[in-house]
């Protein structure tokens, strides 16, 4: 199958993103075609604008160019995703992140856990640069909840700019969801975006 | 003196789209120290407008600064354009402008200086208009041109509007359409109507005076005006700064003709995505806002309008008072609530 080619090469912002979607709209169902693009900032434009509207692609790069492919899919445009889909601009902004992955910290009485875990947390922010992020999965997510010992900490480290993501489905299966105080009920695209981008992962 | 050079081949982005990131800038300037004073009533920790300084009881001072390089072809247009964003934010902050200093890169050697005339005049145009006196400047030899001003303003202490007081049960009101960004860039792609571009060129020429004094006479505590962060960037700061949540209705938002027409064919400026990036942490997306509007709202305004929090019962006189004094587009966008998880909701 002959791809339809989209040359964006030389082209800057808006204009990539205003080909891209000019031949996603004259592409049937199931058909695909490939953008080119040369810059970064374009790139990433153009990934942003598919990814929230739920569009396949699949982005490889030869020579300083980029090659997007994208799949049309029955995905209607114009339905934005709650999720996060962001993708923070390289450089001096990505930092590491914290993974919780339970309420307590290491192996050990569940006391002790708890009370390692409460001084973790209430360090973090003591600690120059702050994080990207926290991540919060599994029973981390109590961690999150009105009521929790550490909910106050979590707001202000919120307050000054690090990112605080809930895992949706923990926070489910706990029953804790309308509980949750503190950072966004967030999905394992996001979950998983957030720790591919993170200077380091730290695991408490 | 006329000249026929066109600006806009100097950049590929202009005006407050030509802002840094925010996010990367807050990396970075919480590494700075800073001296805190009684006097100094707003400083950088709310993401305010501007710089307020307490004098005595009954007199506060107002310092803001902004420029840009151009975002339209003709001079004039731009000296007016800079000038009135400029001056914007003392008016954002409840004051009255009393002086400005002239900021200016320009390249000598390869643009002609009757260009530069041009920007000035429009700039000092703008600050007259504004009732305040062009008190000098500093200029540098510097490619591609940027133009702005050093502002400053008085203001009763008491009377200071922050974008950090706003109040569970008030109304937001919007002063101006939203999509200068879009149609800046669409401009550039030869894709805008020539009325809806100098019709967005008229609004970014308007001053937030009128508006200002509409806030005054009303004692409004809580504005800012809509820049380089989008309207979202904006909202997102007074909700944090007050310790509210924000609830925008996006089909209420009043629109520059011909922008959602540009955003629905891809002509999405690189600020949107970035200024898309800085707020998504902190917004609500309901299921079901129109992709186009999302983007509309992170949108980078130059010289955009006043935002203002009032009363409920306020505000659809407040909206009229606008529309009757220059701001025909005034609309009531939004409501303030208790804090709920996140800063903000876009309906």
């Amino acid at each position: 199958m002959g791809s339809i080619i989209v040359d964006a090469k030389g082209e800057l912002c808006p204009k990539p993103l205003i080909m891209a979607k000019k031949q996603l709209k004259e592409t049937a169902i199931n058909g695909t075609f490939v953008i080119l693009i040369d810059n970064e900032t374009s790139k990433e434009n153009v990934e942003r604008f598919l990814g929230d509207n739920r569009i396949l692609f699949q982005t490889s790069r030869e020579a300083g160019v980029y090659s997007i492919s994208v799949t049309k899919t029955e995905a209607e445009l114009s339905h934005p995703a709650a999720e996060d889909y962001c993708r923070p601009a390289a450089g001096p902004a990505a930092r590491h992140a914290y993974c919780f992955t339970s309420d307590q910290m290491g192996t050990g009485p569940a006391d002790l856990g708890q009370i390692l875990i409460q001084g973790c947390i209430n360090t973090i922010k003591e600690v120059e640069p702050l994080p990207t992020a926290l991540l919060f999965y599994n029973s981390g997510v109590k961690l999150t909840v009105d009521g929790s010992p550490v909910l106050q900490t979590l707001q202000d480290l919120e307050k000054s700019g690090v990112k605080i993501l809930v895992c949706g489905t923990c926070a489910n299966y706990f029953q804790i969801k309308d509980q949750v105080g503190a950072g966004i009920i967030s999905n394992m695209y996001a979950i998983l975006e957030t720790l591919s981008q993170a200077v380091h992962v730290i695991y408490p | 003196m006329k000249t026929d050079f066109d600006l806009l081949q100097t950049v590929e982005q202009g005006g407050c789209s030509a802002k840094l990131p925010a996010q990367l800038l807050e990396t970075i300037i919480k590494n700075i120290p800073v001296l805190k004073k009684d006097q100094l009533l707003v400083g950088t920790d709310t993401h305010d407008d501007a710089a307020v300084w307490k004098v005595d009881a009954e007199t506060a001072i107002i310092s803001t600064t902004d420029f840009f390089p151009p975002l339209c072809s003709d001079p004039y247009e731009f000296g007016q354009i800079a000038a009135a964003n400029a001056l914007s934010d003392v008016f954002a902050m409840g004051g009255t402008a009393i002086m400005a200093l002239n900021l200016v890169m320009f390249p000598s050697s390869r643009i002609d200086i009757a260009v530069l005339e041009e920007i000035l005049r429009g700039g000092a145009d703008k600050v007259a208009e504004a009732g305040a006196v062009l008190a000098g400047g500093h200029t540098i030899d510097d490619y591609p041109p940027k133009y702005g001003l050093a502002v400053t303003g008085i203001v009763h202490p008491d009377r200071i509007m922050t974008n950090c007081a706003a109040q569970p049960g008030e109304i937001l009101v919007l002063a101006k359409p939203i999509g200068t960004g879009a149609i800046v860039a669409g401009q550039r792609l030869g894709a805008v109507a020539r009325d809806d571009y100098q019709a967005a060129l008229d609004g970014m020429k308007l001053l937030n005076r009128n508006g200002a004094e509409v806030m005054r006479a009303h004692g409004i505590r809580c504005a800012t005006d809509i820049t380089g962060f989008g309207l979202l960037g904006h909202v997102y700061e007074m909700a944090a700064g007050s310790g509210v949540t924000i609830r925008i209705q996006s089909k209420a938002v009043p629109l520059l003709a011909g922008a959602y027409a540009l955003v629905d064919m891809g002509c999405i400026p690189g600020a949107s995505f970035r200024n898309l990036r800085y707020v998504d942490p902190f917004v609500q997306f309901a299921d079901g806002v129109d992709y186009n509007l999302k983007m509309l709202l992170v949108d980078a305004q130059t010289s955009g309008g006043l935002l203002l929090s009032c009363p409920k019962d306020l505000a659809p006189e407040i909206a009229r008072e606008l529309q009757d004094c220059g701001y025909p587009s005034a609309a009531l966008i939004g409501t303030v609530e208790k804090k709920v998880q996140s800063a903000v909701i876009v309906e």
